[in-house]
């Protein structure tokens, strides 16, 4: 099963057509960023011991089992080409990322789950071509609405992946608002041939994606100036993504070596994803929220070809989130209040990345698919996108996503000097699924989150971070109750 | 704060967790191949609903879009989910009788016999019988046949046919405490792959393998048995029916055991 992935539209393009981005006078331009992180992660497998199905909750050191801390490093090479025509009707934009462990594990690497060392991602290869309509765009294009809780380019700084969707598009601006309609493929696979080329020779194994979405936005620049004015920027947007896959070719991500001719099955996915976004942006406060609700149905949930099951598979899942801060960017101080809430599903582990290592899952475990035939036939958990971070430690690195879980999260900065920033923040959380935590208890536990941000005028950024996570009841185990885990890492960035 | 606290042991133990490899996945060719039916290095458990009494059993099945058909779905109050468990030979009492052993599997459900099988080139053998322990009430069971029967002859397609005799010589068997002398005439063969209804899953090119067991002792009267197993591919057995004894149609219509695949093994 693919993972459901909403197909919206591109902030980015939008931020574009806004009127406020400077003019160029070349004909291409190029920007990238640099990014070098290290960090210590210390006793994040919360010294509890094993789960039932004898993991840890985080991997160790490999080359020092017994040791509580690990070292982590990486660099992150993002590089961006844009090319248009004299009159700016059309334009191409490519993009690439980089991400290598420096001969280490790499932070994005530590919890063992993607593998982003020294992997090539081309984030975007896209045209945009403005028509009588409005603006066209085809391609490989970043996909993301509203705060990112689902949909997530992974655009941020601390981001290490990004959603991308293959998509061919209209924006068509109508009264104030973006009206969005557009086709993706999510997934191509079944390969043909020795060279591994990746095309699909049965359209049908294709995960295909309908959205229409109408949004009203002002971008950052739009809104600090009405800021400066004194105004009040209301922003807001719906989206609603169809997403199907009539079959499915297992192989491709179950086996190492899917072979010359792997099975396809019927697959019978139709999932209809529902979204909405607000954002009240005052000249004293913001507000911002987000919330989706994905339903849909698997009518084959077996993953091995020729061996079916005869009841379909339900999808019910709700996530909402909600951002405010007292202060906005232009103040020194800041305070305010985040929350979230992601469904659960009462079967055992969070259901944040199901692989066939946990594909075994028993109660206790901390990860595992959420469908166990033959009596579970639901996946109601709602995942975030990973790149929608509130903490450093519980949900970024060991749960890996928010997931099963309901949050809240003061948090408060103050900018030291000019350029210097001191931020922190609290989060507070429990599982709305006390089954699916290791323990069987609701209480995630209390991370905190303080550090210090320094930007400079000529985009040079960097960020130093300590956090702490007071296990809850959640991660005790019957014989050894779960400890405090730490970290501190630092992170250089420059843009160009 | 973290090198103060880095002074203290980590402790939680290295994982014991075995890395999960998928195996094998069914490519649904139309044929099992020796590398597409489980043949496990240790120890493996399988959940399997049974049904011990009388059973009424369709062999024949029906014919949709040109291919058999066999619903075998329903469940009765009186059938039970029972652990199947084949095990490695290390630690078995007759391990030094069958140097070439790699599989003990039980051939009832007491798991009173075992069957000692060997994976060679185009085959899984049964290489003997034995009683699971060396001194049961009943007596004791070893059998060593002369030459391997083979139980499964690969590739498994449609159509094949293959009869094997395993001789039992004089000093090679005894069944429940007494001494055998005589042959084992094991007649197997394979017809049409189709689609399977199981209590909780469907099959869509499951093989139907029939076999007829005679046993000849030497001066004394035959028994013959007939079964009706299935195989998929890259599961193994997911079903079989057992004839009562003298059974004389080979589609019999009422089996004295009939085991069935559950999904409560976790095999999706």
């Amino acid at each position: 099963m693919k993972r459901i992935a909403l197909a919206l539209l591109l902030a980015a393009n939008v931020a574009r057509a806004d009127g406020i981005t400077e003019t160029l006078d070349d004909r291409v331009d190029v920007e990238g960023s640099t990014r070098l992180r290290g960090g210590l992660l210390y006793n994040f497998d919360l010294d509890r011991g094993l789960t039932p199905s004898g993991n840890a909750l985080f991997p160790s050191d490999p080359d020092d089992p017994k040791s509580q801390t690990r070292t982590v490093r990486d660099l992150r090479v993002r590089v961006g080409l844009t090319a248009h025509t004299e009159g700016r009707t059309a334009e191409l934009v490519l993009g690439a990322d980089v991400i290598d462990g420096l001969g280490g594990t790499s932070l994005a690497d530590a919890s063992g789950r993607p593998d982003n060392r020294g992997r090539l991602q081309l984030r975007n290869a896209f045209v945009t071509v403005l028509t009588p309509f409005g603006v066209a765009v085809a391609g490989r294009m970043g996909n993301q609405f509203g705060l990112g809780m689902i949909a997530n380019s992974g655009d941020c700084f601390d981001c290490d992946s990004s959603d991308s969707a293959d998509r061919i598009g209209l924006i068509v601006p109508v009264r104030g608002f973006y009206v969005a309609t557009s086709l993706d493929v999510s997934a191509t696979t079944q390969r043909v041939g020795a060279q591994s080329s990746e095309l699909a020779i049965d359209p049908r194994n294709n995960a295909h994606a309908m959205t229409a979405a109408i949004l009203r936005f002002r971008g950052d620049e739009v809104r600090a100036i009405r800021r400066r004015g004194g105004s009040r920027t209301v922003d807001y947007g719906a989206a609603f993504s169809y997403l199907w896959q009539d079959h499915d070719v297992p192989a491709e991500y179950l086996l190492d070596d899917p072979g010359m001719d792997p099975a396809s099955m019927h697959r019978g996915l139709r999932a209809l994803a529902t979204v909405a976004w607000a954002r009240i942006d005052d000249s004293k406060f913001r507000v911002e929220a987000e919330a989706a609700y994905v339903a849909g149905s698997i009518e084959q949930g077996s993953t091995i070809p020729g061996a079916l099951v005869r009841e379909p598979v339900g999808i019910g899942q709700l996530g909402a989130v909600v951002q405010s801060e007292i202060g906005t960017p232009e103040t020194r101080y800041g305070i305010g209040v985040d929350a979230g809430y992601a469904s659960g599903d009462p079967a055992p582990g969070f259901g944040a990345f199901p692989t066939l290592q946990n594909s075994t899952v028993q109660a206790g475990d901390l990860d595992g698919p959420q469908v166990k035939f033959p009596d579970d036939h639901r996946i109601d958990n709602f995942r975030f996108s990973p790149n929608y971070r509130i903490d450093k430690i519980l949900f970024h690195q060991i749960i890996g996503t928010v997931t099963d879980a309901v949050y809240v999260r003061p948090h408060a900065r103050a900018e030291i000097v000019p350029g210097l920033t001191a931020n922190t923040a609290l989060i507070a959380s429990w599982a709305v699924e006390g089954s699916s935590t290791p323990s069987g208890a609701r209480q995630l536990g209390v991370e905190i989150d303080s550090g210090l941000s320094y930007k400079t005028h000529d985009k040079v950024r960097i960020d130093l971070t300590y956090a702490v996570l007071l296990p809850g009841a959640a991660f005790d185990n019957t014989m050894l109750d779960a400890r405090a885990a730490q970290s501190v890492d630092a992170t250089v960035g420059y843009a160009f | 704060m973290i090198a103060l606290a880095a002074c203290i042991d980590n402790r939680t133990p290295e994982p014991t967790a075995d890395q999960v490899t998928l195996p094998c996945l069914p490519n649904l060719d139309h044929q099992i191949d020796i590398d597409e039916l489980p043949f496990p290095d240790g120890d493996a458990v399988g959940e399997y609903w049974v049904s011990n009494t009388d059973t009424a059993v369709d062999l024949a099945g029906e014919t949709i879009d040109n291919a058999p058909h066999w619903d075998w779905s329903g469940l009765a109050t009186t059938d039970a989910l029972v652990d199947v468990a084949a095990n490695s030979m290390e630690g078995a009492w007759f391990a030094s009788e069958f140097p070439r052993g790699e599989l003990v599997v039980p051939l009832d459900l007491e798991h009173t016999v075992l069957g000692i099988l060997v994976r060679e080139d185009s085959a899984i053998s049964l290489l003997g019988l034995a009683s699971e322990s060396p001194n049961p009430t009943v007596g004791k069971t070893l059998v060593h046949y002369d030459t391997p029967i083979p139980l499964y002859l690969f590739p498994i397609t449609a159509g094949a046919h293959w009869t094997s005799t395993g001789v039992i010589s004089v000093g090679n068997g005894m069944i429940d405490g007494l001494p055998f002398v005589g042959e084992n005439i094991f007649d197997l063969t394979v017809g049409d792959s189709g689609t399977l209804d199981l209590p909780e899953l469907t099959l869509t090119q499951a093989f139907q393998l029939r076999t007829q067991v005679t046993v000849k002792p030497d001066g004394g009267p035959m028994v013959t048995q007939r079964s009706a197993s299935f195989v998929f591919e890259c599961f193994g057995e997911v079903a079989r029916a057992t004839s009562r004894q003298e059974e004389p149609t080979a589609d019999f219509h009422v089996a004295r055991e009939v085991r069935r695949l559950s999904l409560r093994g976790g095999h999706l």
